[in-house]
């Protein structure tokens, strides 16, 4: 199913403060570029991001969906989804619509108690885990966070770590590139990190 | 059909002081693990080594024929094969079995004249490698970390970490690797080194 999945490497990691969500910014139709600023990551609550995997329609219809819902449960319960509530409902919405689906990988990533990241197929299959990958170029995001990836990292440690992971994606994977977008929640809320953010970290890097 | 594959991750990476290949020691028959303690890296003569990737008959076939050919050079010759001269034969074997071909993906390093990395694939497609290369079902993990942390720099004992460590990250995550067990070698000036790094757990 993965090679339906193509064009993206998107990567999550939690650490003590927070979770980390990146993802390149390249957008293809079959083998042509046609975006280089496609973004990849929304919010979708004050401290719940989706990174999305796949055809960006079907990713963009499914955070709209999720959106209204996140606001309609506040409405009726009065504070803010878990992360593993939007985790269950996606998985729900997918694993309903399993004969005519969401071509689509999802990472959702968000702070509650704490911070905490899943990985949600087309299927509707729910992982959760202190780092996940999908897209891609995956494969390449993995042999990083495997190789680096530590349980008492610092936010600062794992947006570092996320941003190493793409770096590596981007110059391995044909589909993956033009960029990298990155995303941190903590208790504090959603932050996307500015282009010079992001360049500095990557000037570092060499 | 069942055939015996290494379904593995091998690595190898060039410094200025020589060349480091590295792979794990796992085997498969289809979708059983064989065994775990296989040696993929086979030395051809004192100075160069070829890694295993794909069907194992294959490679160990053309390892014999690569130490026989070598052995020839030395008599002829009166000096020894170079690396550069090896994975150019290399190149042609498996190029004229183009019909009925090796299935095969061999990285081969020594040290004769100077530091030499090479890759080649089953078609005999030849590609002198500056700085590392990796094959194998666990690859694209593995190159990730050589990717992030290579340096040209680096000393022999930092490249043979990096490479440790490459190939570990691929055995977490690709089943056909095995994660137990690495074999390292090490090629220098002054011949060929071996090791065998067994992780717990």
């Amino acid at each position: 199913m993965t090679d339906k999945l193509k064009g993206t490497t998107t990567v999550g990691i939690v650490c003590k403060d927070g979770v980390v969500l990146a993802a390149d910014r390249r957008g293809t139709l079959g083998t042509m570029v046609v975006t280089k600023t496609a973004t990849k990551i929304f919010k979708i609550d004050d401290h719940l991001a989706l990174a999305g995997a796949g055809e960006i329609g079907d990713i963009l219809s499914l955070v709209r969906t999720l959106r209204a819902e996140a606001k309609l449960y506040r409405a009726k319960v009065g504070k803010e989804m878990s992360v593993k509530a939007l985790a269950t409902l996606t998985s729900n919405i997918l694993h309903g619509t399993r004969y005519f689906p969401y071509f689509s990988w999802f990472l959702i990533g968000g702070y509650d108690e704490k911070p905490r990241i899943y990985s949600i197929d087309m299927d509707g299959g729910v992982t959760e885990d202190n780092y996940v990958s999908a897209g891609s170029g995956m494969g390449f995001a993995y042999g990083i966070l495997e190789d680096s990836y530590r349980e008492d990292m610092t936010l600062e440690d794992a947006i570092k770590l996320a941003v190493r992971a793409l770096k590596a994606a981007l110059k391995r994977d044909i589909f993956t590139g033009d960029g990298i977008m990155v995303v941190v929640v903590t208790r504090e809320g959603y932050r996307e990190l500015s282009k010079e953010e992001v360049n500095e970290i990557l000037k570092k890097l060499d | 059909m069942e055939m015996k594959k290494t379904g593995t991750t091998t690595i190898g990476i060039k410094v200025k002081d020589g060349v480091v290949l590295a792979a794990d020691t796992q085997a498969s028959l289809d979708h059983m693990v064989e065994t775990t303690n296989i040696r993929k890296i086979i030395p051809i003569t004192d100075r160069i080594a070829i890694t295993t990737a794909g069907s194992v008959g294959d490679v160990q076939m053309l390892a014999r024929m690569l130490e026989a050919e070598a052995r020839y050079y030395q008599f002829t010759w009166g000096k020894p094969m170079s690396a550069k001269a090896m994975a150019n034969l290399l190149s042609n074997i498996l190029n004229e079995s183009k019909w009925f071909p090796f299935i095969v993906q061999i990285i081969i390093g020594g040290y004769v004249d100077e530091p030499t990395l090479a890759n080649l694939d089953p078609l005999g497609g030849l590609i002198f490698e500056d700085t590392f290369t990796a094959t194998g079902s666990g690859s694209p993990f593995a190159i990730a970390v050589l990717e992030d942390q290579y340096k040209k720099e680096m000393s022999l004992e930092e490249a043979k970490d990096l490479a440790i460590r490459a190939v570990r990250a691929a055995g977490k995550r690709d089943v056909y690797t095995g994660e137990r067990k690495i074999q390292v070698v090490i090629i220098t000036k002054e011949g060929i080194k071996e090791e065998m790094v067994e992780f717990k757990g």
